[in-house]
């Protein structure tokens, strides 16, 4: 099977949003033309009769080209540049996006993901992953070949045209760089081999991998492969040998942390002449973080009428130090759209504030399988509670044990659902119900079956149940201290616990500690905020909610020796009963079929099934919306029934660079 | 008077490397350290941070070697190329972080100190001098309304009411406009509009206790009899107090220099981050939350040695006020 995406299959094959949008885009005007052949038509010659030439740009560009600058807009571009279709209607130059985040080096992911430019980019329904930096790319039919192609006359924001040797320059002397890369992430390593690149011209390459890696195409939307050499290069010992001294002069230790510093287009950029791809370009931030990002004029990207993009011209972070100023600000109207720092308890107020500030507050679907999930030390030093929390009725009976519509109603205003971690409704492999067993709340079933479990013993007082060895049942659940909702429902459990007679004692530990504590195999009940369940996130990371320890190994919830186990073929760890080396075989296949196909929903559907049924991680409330505030002015943007989650990458996929603001 | 000076002066030294010391081993004290919290904030975020990274990024850093042999490169920098290190959490060197905010902090304690003395110095004389007047009673009781008042509530109150009744954007030293505006008197004025906050705020504790301090020692010389000789001597009354018992009564004052500049310094923090104001105290926080040691180690040294100053200032004041003192 060969999956070749290119942006026309796309425009072709992903149907009536995308078509309904480019009709509209189209205009009257020319009604007949294909939008994206548009631009490769008009012949090139044209240009110096018409001296507007074939695009549009920003009126601050066409001055810059007026002065001599920049090169013309025609020039800029490259010659067939992707045609982006817009939302709702083609929009108007000028104006600013911001936010405001109450931490100055987070992620601010309102403007983050709209600088970046990855290989490729989930389409506006989530749907299919189209090509975004690049032309095209396939992959083969063992997927053991990426194939991309590049777009020819792309360029830089520096203006210097993006070409395989860029490609090179990132493989070469950044991934295989001991001192840049002391360590290849895994998923650039399949099978534990380091991906090989082979250039085939200045606009053609093949990634190739050691096993069958189908899940390539998923990751792509969080890869660059590729580096700014013409500005880089100069800190790099393999282009300049006084790279040391270079370092030095700047006050580096060595020259791989300037270049480091030099090459950084996250949140912590420093340097204001880093060529990008994006739409953006990073302009400057001060001491408190403040930062704004400046129209990247050689975007390679038009509208439907040949509107060279961004509409907007600046980006803008603003730093505040808490919420509450946060919060204050927001409801003054300041900033263009919020939602990773808005919390959903204030729900009501935004909407109070919405006529005076002039913005609508929506609240969107998201992800999160669950809001607080636990999962016990399957893998305990002490015997008889490693043996208790084996014992599926003793997991079965606790999750009974658990008012869900309560913890819903107290902690969330109901706007949750009461369930397992499994998964959200929707993958390709769902199956109704999976996230509802064993969570009706029933005290009677809960206490039988713990009876069932062995636990029939109770102390003097009658108020707890004794372990089994008739020592004193008591369990302690250590939360993230910092993190005051954990512990809130994490006593809203003890309480509900205590009703079936199961004593536990919640603990905020700091939070390095706690990890540290997990990882040592020593704490009774791992606690954590259970994201990272979805399907894309399960499939471009790893199924991290969906084998032990359930969660990442610096972070196990619940049985880290199994993991070591399986992770060193037995040499170390503890060996896990059957049903978990089955589960794990069953991940590893998932990850090892290519997305979409029957043997993919058949595994993946068994990966949810043995977890449900097994219930090792429990749930309280998932699902819960997210809000968002977007300022009434700015056009294009997203409506309530889309998803805004992180496992989609928040933004990412609703493509800024097509916003636009109305005066 | 020059002996006494150098005295003091060498005294700073030592001072300042027992602090830093201090400084050092406490940020390190707490299990983990910045290579755990950039692992988690890594997770966070869907990549996984293997030990194999770890391991290696801690080398990057120089976390894997000692912590005696850390705080000497670390020291090392400082005396011999002003280098404070560089922060992790934010790419950058901490000198570029730190400098602009401690200035702030420096404006913000100036500020504060010297409006708690126009406040203090005149209540404080006119409750000592119409003792047990209703005056006076109004002032105790409002000096004890403030002392008691958590500053962090009544800076809440404050931003709360400045938004609801004025529609003041409370947050930060400057309004949206002036943000990124080149100095100007404008700018200035709308500072004024926003300092003014943070500066009542943090006034308001230290206020009471002065007011309380100038009235005890003032009542205290009063009753000497120099006073009485002075006043049978015929001198008008305002003429004597200022002259004489106030004199006296004024070394609080200045001794409070040196306990007042750490008091606000760590009462800014709480403060600014409830502010959201340019001051190191929520890089601080933030910097020891993420165990961003070379950065937080350097604001609480630049901090330690503001302190040392201010002590050292305030003895000198205080020597040249008070003849009394002895330089030996």
């Amino acid at each position: 099977m060969t999956r070749r995406i290119t942006r026309r299959e796309f425009l072709v094959v992903s149907g009536a949003t995308v078509a309904t949008g480019l009709a509209a885009a189209c205009g009257p005007s020319e009604p007949d033309v294909p939008v994206d052949a548009a631009p490769a038509e008009a012949p090139a010659a044209d240009e110096a009769a018409m001296p507007m030439g074939k695009y549009r740009e920003a009126p601050e560009l066409s001055e810059m080209v007026q002065a001599g600058l920049l090169p013309p807009v025609d020039e800029r571009l490259p010659a067939d540049p992707w045609v982006l279709p817009v939302l709702r209607e083609i929009g108007k130059y000028g104006g600013e996006l911001s936010s405001i985040v109450a931490d100055p080096t987070a992620n601010l992911f309102e403007i983050s993901n709209a600088r970046g430019a990855a290989a490729a980019g989930r389409s506006y329904d989530l749907g299919s992953i189209i090509p975004i930096a690049v032309e095209s790319f396939s992959v083969n039919d063992d997927s053991t070949v990426l194939s991309v192609s590049l777009r020819a006359g792309q360029k830089w924001s520096d203006g210097t045209p993006f070409t395989t040797e860029h490609v090179s320059f990132w493989y070469e002397d950044i991934l295989l760089n001991e001192e840049l890369t002391p360590v290849v992430n895994k998923k650039l390593a399949p099978g534990g081999e380091t991906l090989k690149l082979e250039v085939e011209d200045d606009f053609n390459f093949k990634l190739v991998f050691a096993v069958p890696y189908p899940v390539i195409i998923d990751i792509l939307p969080s890869l660059s492969l590729w580096a700014p050499k013409q500005y880089l290069s100069q800190w790099h010992p393999s282009y300049n040998e006084n790279a040391d001294a270079k370092a030095t002069e700047e006050n580096f230790d060595a020259w791989y942390e300037a270049f480091q510093y030099h090459a950084d287009a996250g949140e912590t950029q420093q340097d204001v002449d880093l060529p990008v791809l994006g739409p953006w370009v990073f302009e400057k931030q001060d001491t408190q973080g403040n930062t704004t990002y400046v129209r990247n004029p050689y975007y390679w990207a038009v509208d439907a009428e040949g509107n060279q993009l961004p509409y907007v011209d600046r980006l803008q972070k603003l730093v505040v130090e808490n919420r509450e100023v946060l919060t204050a600000k927001i409801l003054a109207g300041e900033g263009t759209h919020h939602s990773w720092f808005l919390s959903l308890a204030d729900f009501p107020l935004y909407k109070q504030n919405e006529a005076s500030a002039n913005f609508t507050a929506r609240l969107h679907p998201d992800l999160r399988a669950s809001e607080m999930g636990l999962a016990f030390n399957y893998t305990h030093t002490d015997p008889v509670l490693r043996e208790l929390f084996n014992d599926v009725r003793w997991r079965q009976a606790l999750s009974h044990a658990l008012d869900r519509n309560e913890i819903n109603e107290l902690r969330f205003a109901g706007r949750g659902v009461p369930r397992n971690p499994i998964m959200h409704p929707g993958p390709l492999f769902w199956q109704e119900g999976l996230d509802q067993m064993y969570t009706a709340y029933d005290v009677e079933l809960a206490n039988s079956l713990l009876d069932q479990a062995g636990l029939t013993a109770w102390d003097s007082d009658n108020k707890f149940r004794l372990r089994p060895d008739g020592e004193p049942l008591a369990l302690t659940m250590e939360v993230d201290a910092g993190r005051a909702d954990l512990s809130e429902t994490g006593n809203l459990i003890k309480s509900y616990w205590a009703a079936v007679g199961v004593n536990i004692n919640v603990k905020g530990q700091d939070q390095q500690f706690y990890m540290q504590r997990m990882r040592a195999n020593e704490h009774d009940i791992g606690v954590w905020a259970i994201g990272g369940s979805s399907e894309p996130y399960s499939r471009q990371n790893e199924p991290i909610r969906y084998r032990p320890p359930w969660h990442w190994s610096s972070t196990p919830l619940g049985g880290p020796l199994w993991r070591q186990w399986l992770d060193t073929d037995g040499a170390e760890g503890m060996e896990p009963p059957d049903i978990i080396k089955e589960l794990w075989e069953t991940t590893v296949q998932w990850q090892a079929e290519p997305f979409g196909t029957d043997r993919y929903k058949e595994l993946g559907l068994k990966m949810l099934q043995i977890n449900a049924e097994n219930v090792w991680l429990i749930g309280t409330v998932g699902l819960v919306p997210r809000a968002s505030i977007i300022r009434n002015t700015v056009r294009n943007a997203p409506d309530s029934d889309n998803i805004l989650s992180i496992e989609y990458g928040m933004w990412t996929h609703f493509q800024q660079e097509q916003w636009w603001i109305e005066s | 008077m020059w002996k006494f000076l150098l005295q003091r002066l060498l005294l700073f030294v030592p001072t300042f490397l027992v602090i830093s010391v201090i400084t050092f081993v406490l940020i390190q004290a707490p299990p983990g350290d910045y290579i755990n919290s950039y692992a988690t904030q890594l997770e966070a975020s869907g990549e996984e941070a293997s030990e194999a990274l770890l391991a290696a990024l801690r080398k990057r850093y120089g976390l894997d070697q000692p912590v005696y042999v850390q705080y000497v490169k670390w020291l090392w920098g400082i005396f011999t190329r002003l280098d404070f290190g560089h922060s992790m959490q934010w790419n950058r060197p901490v000198g570029d972080l730190i400098w602009d905010r401690l200035a702030w902090t420096v404006v913000i304690s100036f500020f504060t100190i010297i409006f708690t003395w126009i406040l203090a110095f005149p209540i404080g004389i006119y409750s000592a001098t119409h003792q047990y007047s209703g005056f006076d009673y109004s002032f105790t009781f409002l000096g004890f309304v403030g002392a008691g008042i958590p500053d962090f509530l009544l800076a809440l109150v404050l931003m709360w009411l400045g938004f609801a009744f004025f529609g003041l954007d409370m947050g930060g030293l400057f309004s949206e406009a002036y943000r990124d505006a080149p100095w100007s008197w404008a700018k200035f004025v709308d500072m004024l509009k926003h300092l003014w906050v943070p500066v009542v705020v943090l006034s308001v504790s230290s206020t009471a206790g002065l007011i309380r301090t100038m009235r005890a020692n003032l009542l205290d010389e009063l009753r000497k009899p120099y006073v009485i000789t002075a006043r049978a001597k015929g001198m008008t009354e305002w003429h004597l107090v200022l002259k004489y018992p106030v004199r006296v009564a004024l070394n609080p004052f200045i001794s409070s220099i040196a306990y007042v500049l750490p008091q606000l310094i760590s009462g800014t923090t709480i403060i600014s981050i409830v502010l959201s104001l340019p001051t190191t105290g929520p890089i601080q926080i933030r910097s020891l939350m993420s165990q961003d040691m070379y950065l937080a180690g350097s604001i609480f040294l630049l901090l330690a040695s503001l302190t040392i100053l201010g002590t050292f200032i305030s003895d000198i004041l205080l020597a040249v006020v008070d003849p009394r003192i002895r330089l030996e």
